[in-house]
């Protein structure tokens, strides 16, 4: 059974619900569902009402509270403040201690905290990874030729590629500025950006050598740790935490900035939940309040000016974890505006979940399907060939809709690879 | 039947996936905005139908089989609309339902039942139109429970309730035929209105498949005003004066003095914690009206002596005004444990007696009132705060004496909450034993196996 303290604590919680439902019209998963244990209103009930033994902590309870996204929205409308996804990925763990999760996710969760076998795992990956694809005959990424659902791939999910080129052999440990050094800033490229998108990741550290930083690439780094803790495996992101946080402190550097909105969130809040008594929590307690997504952190610290021109049409799609587990939405903005040429378009709903979720997707996928398909919509109705945002999973699960709805001639970037080519770097 | 077998019957009518049956997830459909307790009473299944057709059907098998439908919009109902009387029940969950077509050329909106209110009113802004209606829920409620219950809202002092811009319907009746009552027509007289009976029904009639909404163009600005006063007298003076003076305020809120502390003590941005009340005033209309209307107000508040009149002169102010509006009820209810509240209406020449009546009740049982709400059109919410189990007693004896004042001046113990499962005893002191009879039968024509939402508005006036 679920630890007594932990239940009366998420018990406690989850009563300051008032039930007025305002969560429904902003969650993605009630607007496809429709049922009233697929939004918070009615999850927060049933975590109360186990907590009071009214229903069994069993396998239908379990789905019901992993049916979510995560994207926040309840949170960012509830007159409550309730911290929901907090609960949710508490009540995860609860269920997570006691049964097993599926055996990949297990493997997957303890590679992660191996650095280097993932490390290996990853690199031996990109070359070997057509027998396991097959490209897709437009646009980027390959489709999977076998359905291994507990590993999240579906025959018709576009899978984005493994580069043979990741962001380790495109940029070295320390990377000095060019021109003066401002300060010295430690980049955490999380996975994606490292092993799938690594040319946005050259762009990253391209544009804040640029702007005078010295970028450190810290080589005992991994895995964020997001997608264990999202899953319940508290243990498995707690070794992350410590690892990442050990190794960022080791660097000395004034900041330490992220591109993946995720990684952010999970840096400056979500260890908060996994370290407990851990050694780490005071250098956590320190770095956190350090740690700026990329596109805050230019404009809090970057001087830009001359910018080059880039023609063009670009919508920009806010990350759930940036717009709201970061705070960060009018930044990324203006940036891109102040681009000569790029016309930027808003979209409708721009910061509304695009359904990617990280293993959501991979659980639901149709589900998360039918969500990114409002997001295309969304996205085709602009008329813009590119869409910028700042988190590689929603930019994988963008491609994926986008290929599905026939619109590969549309492209996904992150938006430091439009400013890396306004400001003549190489990226 | 059985219970599986009404599961399967249903199942093969919506389909599987658009079904709860689990217990763990019917649990969710104990509750609404209003629930304190969990109801015993867990329904058979949820349907969630897409069609029209889809509910006919379910409605044919209810009837065959007498089986009790509740339809369920969002939940966000504050009079125990939904409340689960009895066990065995189908939940109908007309969440699918989300239609929005607006009709720029004949000035209306055809919509479904589960469209949320906020989507319906920003589509129709995009035409240059609007749909005032703006119940405190309307950014999450959705338009067929704003029907059911013919809610009401701040801007009603202006442009009146729901039923105002309800042009047709279309609804599924318990036996499941479907009738289409009303029009795109302006006038429309063929018949009885039945149109409007079913506005407000609260379920207990039919199921609302699809509405025509009526639609008006689009005020171009607004203006806010806020305006304090000394005594709750002058202050209640003031709101008759100002809705005689020739300018119709487009929303009229009222606050007393513990729901000015209460926002003042959360937002900290200056509210006058030393007036007794509060008036928060919005005109609208074309631009260069807007400025006349404001300053006619001014004048009547500055002659019944106001201590403090801000007009707004940027988005800023005005949003802070607002803010104090939207805050207000959080704040308070952070004071009490809980709370016992109500959407009373009197006359809106009698509001000073209302408004003095609360604060006496509130001293002759011990017990901390507030009250704010939509002074304009005479409706306000009074905030009744308890701690124990003892104060409860109480709390629930003051709301009677002052439902029963309500009664006795000539108002209306519900404005815009409906009857619900909470005001059935007040029915038959309201409208007199002949008029409730004439509402019994005209429900027993309709639904005469009573299974349309049974026990809401009526309870144990009508049997099986």
């Amino acid at each position: 059974m679920v630890n007594a303290s932990e239940l009366e604590s998420i018990r406690k919680a989850a009563s300051s619900c008032t039930y007025c439902g305002a969560c429904q019209a902003v969650c993605p998963v009630f607007d496809k569902v429709g049922a009233e244990a697929a939004c918070s209103r009615g999850r927060l009930l049933q975590l109360r009402l186990m907590a009071e033994g009214v229903i069994d902590p069993n396998a239908s309870l379990a789905e019901s509270i992993t049916r979510c996204a995560l994207c926040k929205a309840c949170e960012a409308t509830c007159s409550s403040n309730i911290h929901t996804t907090e609960l949710f990925m508490r009540f995860r763990r609860a269920v997570a201690d006691h049964t097993p999760l599926p055996l990949a996710k297990r493997i997957a969760f303890t590679a992660l905290g191996y650095r280097r076998i993932f490390d290996l795992c990853l690199r031996l990956g990109a070359p070997f990874q057509k027998l396991l694809f097959k490209d897709a005959p437009e646009g980027p990424g390959s489709f999977s030729r076998l359905p291994i659902p507990a590993a999240g791939l579906n025959k018709r999910r576009l899978i984005p590629k493994l580069s043979t080129q990741p962001l380790r052999s495109r940029v070295s440990p320390v990377t000095s500025p060019r021109g003066a050094k401002k300060m010295r800033v430690a980049f955490f490229p999380g996975c994606m950006l490292t092993y799938v998108y690594p040319e946005a990741g050259k762009a990253v550290v391209d544009v804040l050598t640029a702007i005078g930083m010295e970028v450190v690439l810290p080589d005992a780094i991994g895995c964020c740790g997001t997608p264990a803790i999202t899953s319940g495996d508290f243990v498995a992101g707690r070794t992350l935490a410590e690892m990442n946080i050990k190794a960022l402190e080791a660097t000395g550097a004034e900041a330490v900035i992220t591109a993946c909105a995720t990684c952010g969130t999970a840096l400056n809040h979500e260890y908060g939940m996994v370290l407990d008594d851990s050694p780490y929590s005071e250098s956590w307690a320190r770095l956190k309040a350090n740690v700026y997504d990329f596109s805050d952190f230019l404009v809090k610290f970057g001087e830009i000016n001359k910018l080059l021109l880039v023609e063009g049409a670009v919508t920009y799609h806010d990350p759930c974890h940036l717009v709201r587990g970061m705070g960060v939405s009018a930044q990324p903005r203006q940036l891109l505006a102040a681009i000569p040429g790029l016309e930027l378009r808003e979209m409708k709903d721009a910061d509304r979940c695009c359904g990617c979720a990280g293993t959501f997707s991979a659980v639901h996928y149709d589900l998360a399907s039918k969500i990114n398909d409002d997001k295309i919509a969304n996205i085709k109705a602009t008329g813009a060939a590119t869409v910028a945002t700042g988190c590689s999973a929603c930019r994988m699960h963008i491609e994926d809709g986008l290929s599905r709805n026939g619109l590969s001639n549309v492209r996904v970037l992150h938006t430091a690879q439009i400013i890396a080519r306004a400001m003549g770097c190489a990226g | 039947m059985q219970d599986a077998q009404i599961i399967k019957a249903v199942a093969d009518i919506v389909g599987q996936e658009n079904i709860v049956a689990d217990k763990e997830e019917l649990v969710c459909y104990l509750f609404n905005a209003r629930s304190r307790e969990l109801s015993p009473n867990l329904p058979i299944l949820a349907a969630q139908p897409h069609t029209s057709a889809e509910v006919s059907q379910i409605m044919r098998l209810a009837y065959e089989n007498a089986i009790p439908v509740i339809p369920r919009g969002q939940g966000s109902c504050l009079s125990d609309n939904t409340t689960l009387d009895m066990p065995g029940t189908i939940i109908l969950s007309l969440t699918h339902f989300k239609k929005i077509e607006i009709d720029p050329a004949t000035l209306t909106a055809v919509v479904g039942p589960g469209a949320v209110t906020a989507d319906i009113k920003k589509m129709a802004a995009t035409h240059g139109l609007f749909y005032p209606p703006d119940p405190a829920s309307y950014a999450y409620s959705t338009i067929g429970g704003n029907i059911a219950t013919d809610a009401g809202g701040l801007q009603c002092v202006k442009y009146g309730t729901t039923k105002s811009y309800v042009a047709g319907l279309e609804v599924v009746l318990p036996t499941g035929d479907i009738i289409h009552c009303g029009s795109k027509c302006i006038k429309d007289v063929t018949g009885y209105n039945l149109t409007q009976l079913f506005t407000g029904s609260e379920g207990t009639l039919g199921v609302i498949t699809e509405i025509i909404l009526k639609l008006i163009p689009l005020p171009e600005g607004k203006k806010a005003m806020l305006v304090a006063f000394g005594d709750v007298d002058k202050a209640a003076h003031a709101i008759s004066e100002i809705m005689v003076s020739g300018v119709v305020p487009s929303i009229m809120e009222f606050m007393d003095n513990t729901l000015i502390r209460a926002v003042e003590e959360a937002t900290q941005q200056g509210f006058p914690v030393d007036a007794a009340a509060m008036l928060l005033i919005e005109v609208d209309g074309y631009k260069n009206t807007l400025d006349a209307q404001a300053e006619k107000i001014r004048e009547v508040c500055e002659r019944l002596g106001a201590v403090q009149i801000r007009i707004a002169t940027t988005d800023e102010e005005a949003a802070h005004i607002w803010t104090a509006r939207r805050m207000s009820l959080s704040a308070l209810y952070k004071k009490a444990r809980s709370r016992l509240s109500g959407d009373p209406a009197a006359p809106i020449n009698r509001l000073a007696d209302v408004l003095r009546k609360l604060e006496e009740l509130g001293k002759k049982y011990n017990i901390m009132t507030g009250c704010y709400g939509h002074a304009g059109d005479g409706n306000v919410h009074p905030c009744i705060l308890f701690n124990t189990d003892e104060e409860h007693q109480r709390a629930i004896k003051l709301r009677g004496e002052f439902h029963e004042f309500i009664i006795s001046i000539g108002g209306t113990v519900s404005a815009e909450h409906g009857v619900g499962h909470e005001k059935i005893h007040y029915l038959e002191r309201q409208l007199g034993k002949a008029q409730l009879d004439c509402l019994i039968s005209i429900k027993k024509a309709i639904d005469p196996k009573n299974i349309m939402n049974p026990g809401c508005i009526f309870g144990e006036y009508i049997h099986g």
